[in-house]
């Protein structure tokens, strides 16, 4: 369970080897993607059982054409729960993001441009929140409040805040010195439309690399937070609870039970890594380029 | 000596900002602190007994300093659920996590360092290829995940590992062992993975350096001049790695515990949130974050004393 970006970073960054092209894995990763939101988006559309209807099929029978991955241990449609499993995951993961980007990108934007007392305070801040390990801070946060679906997003959302703000906060240092901003300033440009106009879309790359990171670690703390009892309450689905309750008491006798949600997380969070990992080698590749 | 200085400041700092964090803790739980921490032993006496001890009536501040003074003295209170101090909880449930995160790290280290040296030595080739996709695999998979799969693998159907079950490090050494294995195995991973990529990076790095040739020239073995030259180098960026993932190794060791119904910190922060036994949880966390403070400052300061380049 980690929601480091640095430390997956540096994986990623030991692992490099720069390249032009997106590749093969790139596109398949993000068919996947696509196919999991679409799936998320419209699970109450599609022609699945309940996911919370018990004894649709015999209990622990395992694949069968009219239950494509079986039944799990109360009779319920192990796909049609998988299905609306992505939604927590993917609802979580992909909101808390876009939430932490927002305010996270946005102070990373105001600290890293030009900003010396401010930028010391929010930096100061930043790097204490981040030195309290995350499922310490997350623990915390579901033991005062609650475990609704609202509360996870928000706590994790509180969690990557930081984490982007650093990202943003440095791009934003690294690309003010360029010298298209230096001529912007020099021609009269206004605060706001330097940010704006001149920086953010340069650093617009930066944000999807890490926006890709996060969204899987962010699954990946939900998942934990699933897995331990502390995110949405039974019997909604979510691919942690699913893999608890496979894990605890029918490993032995029906493993797909554990195995099939196993496999969604796994491929989803690799594929947000890779797809993040790729553009990152992409982008650094054209910018040595220029 | 300066750099030393500031470290230590930032990890005052941390500590305060801890401690404000584990004291409004049981402010921010919604109603009346007291009947929030006893729970279903909140009759009007324990209310009022409580009230007086933490002195819910004095001004904000004045509480949070007979809170830290209870701290530090171990006057953490008793967890309502069996009556037993707080302090006692953790002093029988730290060896556990600690012995889990020691094992995890000596499996991952011993696994790491040869495959790292040898996919440094031809790097590109096969070997560093596959070594690199499999730890960055292993990278994205959390110990949830990883850990039934390890003991569907070793458990249920190699049956030579128990999936579960604990017998104390005292009462049996080989028993404790055999117990603990599936659940270091599991929380090694991540780390294989992030020591073997950052190992081969940095010799990979180094070996094209030109005292390596030097080396080479003299007429020194590969194997020698890895040891010799390479390792000792690439350590020490191993050394903070190790230093500063303490945190992401706690809590993944509080998951493990969970996944294998391990008794220590992890069972019972988790166990104590379902039973909303908040002084627990308070106590835990604060232990942990000061914990991970400290290890990260002692990381810092001895590494600038290894490496005088960083202490600018």
């Amino acid at each position: 369970m980690n929601l480091t970006f640095s430390d997956s970073n540096t994986v990623v960054k030991a692992s490099k080897r720069q390249s032009n092209k997106l590749g093969i894995f790139f596109w398949i990763c993000v068919l996947w993607i696509v196919i999991v939101i679409l799936l998320a988006l419209f699970a109450p559309l599609l022609p699945l059982n309940n996911p919370n209807k018990t004894f649709v099929c015999q209990p622990l029978s395992g694949p069968s054409g009219s239950h494509l991955l079986g039944c799990d241990d109360l009779g319920r449609d192990i796909l049609s729960r998988i299905i609306f499993g992505a939604r927590v995951s993917m609802f979580v993961g992909i909101v808390s993001i876009a939430i932490g980007l927002i305010i996270g990108g946005f102070f990373g934007l105001i600290s890293g441009y030009n900003n010396k007392k401010l930028d010391t305070l929010l930096n100061s801040i930043a790097n204490i929140i981040i030195s309290f390990p995350t499922l310490i801070l997350l623990l915390a946060i579901v033991a005062i409040f609650n475990h609704s679906l609202i509360v996870i997003t928000l706590s994790i959302s509180f969690i990557s805040i930081p984490l982007l703000f650093r990202v943003i906060r440095s791009a934003t240092i690294s690309v003010s010195n360029k010298d298209f901003v230096q001529a912007a300033k020099i021609m009269g440009s206004s605060k706001i439309r330097i940010l704006f106009v001149e920086i953010l879309p340069n650093i617009t790359p930066i944000i999807f690399v890490y926006g890709c990171l996060g969204i899987g670690s962010a699954i990946i703390a939900e998942g934990t937070l699933a897995f331990l009892g502390l995110s949405v309450s039974l019997p909604t689905p979510s691919w942690g609870n699913m893999i608890a309750e496979g894990a605890q008491t029918y490993l032995k006798r029906d493993f797909l039970l554990t195995l099939w949600p196993s496999l969604m997380i796994i491929f989803t969070v690799i594929c947000f890594n890779f797809i993040s990992q790729r553009f990152e080698s992409k982008f650094n590749s054209t910018e040595g380029a220029i | 000596m300066k750099f030393a200085l500031k470290k230590l400041a930032i990890l005052l700092i941390t500590a305060i900002v801890a401690s404000l964090f584990g004291f409004l803790f049981e402010h921010l739980i919604p109603g009346n602190p007291a009947i929030a921490i006893l729970g279903p032993q909140a009759n009007p006496h324990n209310i009022k007994v409580l009230t007086d001890r933490l002195g819910l009536n004095k001004p904000l501040v004045d509480q949070y300093f007979i809170w830290l003074k209870n701290m530090f003295t171990g006057h953490m209170g008793q967890a309502y659920s069996n009556g037993v101090p707080v302090r006692s909880l953790i002093a029988q449930n730290y060896a556990e996590t600690v012995e889990l995160i020691i094992g995890s790290q000596i499996i991952a280290l011993i696994v790491a360092i040869p495959i790292a040296f040898r996919a440094a030595l031809k790097p590109n080739k096969l070997f560093d290829r596959l070594t690199t996709l499999v730890s960055f695999s292993f990278y994205s998979f959390p110990p949830f995940v990883v850990g039934p799969i390890l003991v569907l693998i070793f458990a249920v159907k190699a049956g030579i590992l128990p999936a579960s079950g604990y017998v104390g490090l005292s009462q049996s050494i080989p028993n404790n062992l055999k117990d603990m294995a599936l659940p270091m195995l599991t929380l090694a991973l991540g780390s294989f993975a992030l020591y073997s990529q950052i190992l081969r990076a940095e010799l990979v790095s180094i070996l094209k350096q030109d005292f390596i040739l030097l080396a080479k020239s003299k007429g020194l073995g590969k194997y020698k001049i890895i040891l010799k030259h390479g390792f000792r180098l690439s350590s020490l960026s191993l050394v903070t790695i190790s230093g500063l993932q303490i945190g992401t190794l706690i809590t993944g060791a509080f998951v493990v515990e969970y996944i294998f119904q391990l008794p220590g910190l992890g069972t019972l922060i988790v166990d104590s949130i379902n039973s909303k036994d908040y002084l627990v949880i308070q106590a835990v966390s604060v232990l942990v974050v000061v914990a991970v403070a400290l290890v990260n400052t002692a990381v810092d300061i001895s590494y600038a004393f290894l490496d005088p380049r960083i202490r600018k």
